[in-house]
């Protein structure tokens, strides 16, 4: 029934008819070629150009959460960053990716995650201090692999005898693993047995 | 507790028998790996003490001590590359016990060191790295770029290649060249002067960097060359091209010149 086309399908067919770019799909194309997050307001810029259309924030917001659901159905997502949207693909289709682009997915030992983990909580951080908490001597291999990743970079210098380097977790770390801001960490208080000791 | 269910899957696969590592009777291969899981002596001790589900913040020293050592023995009869650190814990150890066995000498009564528990450094430290050991626990379960997804990027060909010059052009700019600067001269030209075609090349180079990576070929050279130096610009021109140093292209409005840019520099 022709009562039954609803307002934004009836705005699309006018973008059609009008031979105007439907903006659902602008914002799409963006977050397919993208290589950095895209945020609501960079979207708002790049239309407000050449669009007569009153285009607000809460009109982009709303046409992301439906192209949310959209590339959800077609097996990626739309994660939410500090900086912006970005697109990925959903992890139960990993092992098809890895097969069909021959991925060997990459696996990281305790060793790197613990000195993760205490780069991401204690940063800024010293080698010195990472070898600290972990009680072991050698963690140069961790590090290197850490700063290949581009998780961590070295964010200054300590001001100390040696003017040791210290790092920090980089914005590709939240990124890759999904964490909207360093504050977002989850807390480690909480962890068993985590009683403060009083002597 | 949460934690003793993390370390029980973690050692599930080892088969221990409780009075290991005094009696190596497991299969040697499997004890080794085993024992090459810890990441320190932190990770071991840590180990030992949930294993047995002793109180962190009351270890018996003694007993751990004990344990420690044995676990070491084991380490040092397998071969496996026994770290200082594991001997410094153990070192610890004792020292820590000896300590606790010491009566407390109260000089002074109104000493406001009291002497704390020779402990508590390393029960800090023990708290501190479980809280690690959960921290990177909860990292690792996290769902990883690259290794648990990958992010949408279709791959955008920009296309920032500009028109080679193919021979017409080259043609064209000796043409250009030659008639600029030798054709004038030509006659009266009784300067004998050569260039090699190295020294060119570095010539060339040097007048180009990342920060200003593209000239006019004809900008890069001087009124006064000669006609053998001019050959010996031209040669290195076409060789760097050829070695992929620079990249050659021209454009009709640029009056038959051909613009030599080095390679591996982003932007315009």
């Amino acid at each position: 029934m022709v009562n039954d086309i609803t307002s934004s399908n009836v705005l699309y067919a006018k973008s059609i008819i009008k031979d105007k770019p439907c903006i659902k799909s602008i914002i799409n194309v963006c977050f397919l070629t993208a290589t950095s997050p895209i945020t609501i307001s960079q979207i708002v810029a790049i239309l407000t150009d050449n669009n007569d259309m009153e285009i607000t924030q809460e009109k982009i917001q709303d046409i992301i959460n439906e192209l949310s659901k959209e590339y959800h159905n077609l097996g990626m997502e739309l994660v939410e960053l500090q900086n912006g949207y970005k697109a990925r693909t959903q992890p139960r289709y990993q092992k098809y990716l890895n097969k069909i682009h021959k991925i060997t997915p990459p696996r990281y030992s305790k060793a790197i995650m613990e000195t993760l983990a205490i780069v991401a909580y204690k940063q800024p951080v010293t080698r010195g201090e990472i070898e600290k908490l972990r009680g072991v001597s050698v963690s140069g291999n961790a590090i290197q692999t850490l700063l290949e990743r581009e998780w961590i970079n070295i964010v200054g210098t300590k001001d100390m005898p040696g003017r040791p380097e210290l790092l920090g977790t980089t914005i590709k770390f939240l990124e890759d693993f999904g964490i909207s801001s360093i504050d977002e960490l989850p807390a480690i208080s909480h962890a068993p047995s985590m009683e403060t000791i009083i002597i | 507790m949460n934690n003793s269910i993390d370390y029980a899957t973690r050692y599930s696969s080892y088969s221990l028998p409780e009075n290991l590592p005094k009696d190596l009777y497991i299969d040697p291969n499997a004890l080794l790996v085993f024992l090459e899981l810890f990441e320190g002596p932190l990770d071991l001790l840590l180990y030992l003490i949930r294993k047995q589900n002793l109180d962190i913040l009351n270890i018996p020293i003694a007993e751990i001590t004990n344990q420690y050592m044995s676990y070491i023995d084991a380490m040092q009869i397998l071969n496996i590359n026994l770290a200082a650190e594991y001997l410094s814990m153990a070192a610890t150890l004792i020292t820590i016990k000896t300590k606790l066995m010491l009566p407390i000498l109260i000089v002074d009564e109104t000493d406001t060191e009291i002497d704390a528990d020779p402990r508590a450094a390393l029960i800090n430290q023990l708290i501190e790295y479980e809280k690690i050991k959960y921290a990177s626990d909860m990292l690792d379960k996290r769902e990883i770029a690259n290794r648990d997804y990958l992010w949408v990027n279709t791959e955008i060909t920009i296309c920032h290649t500009h028109p080679q010059p193919n021979i017409n052009d080259l043609k064209r700019l000796w043409q250009k060249i030659f008639l600029k600067t030798v054709a004038p001269k030509m006659i009266y030209n009784t300067q004998y002067k050569y260039m090699s075609i190295d020294e060119c090349i570095e010539n060339i180079l040097q007048k180009l960097s990342p920060a200003n990576p593209q000239n006019r070929f004809s900008n890069l050279l001087m009124s006064n060359y000669t006609i053998s130096i001019l050959v010996a610009y031209f040669v290195a021109l076409l060789e760097l091209g050829k070695r992929g140093v620079v990249e050659l292209y021209t454009y009709d409005d640029i009056d038959n010149d051909i613009i030599i840019r080095l390679r591996g520099v982003d932007g315009e």
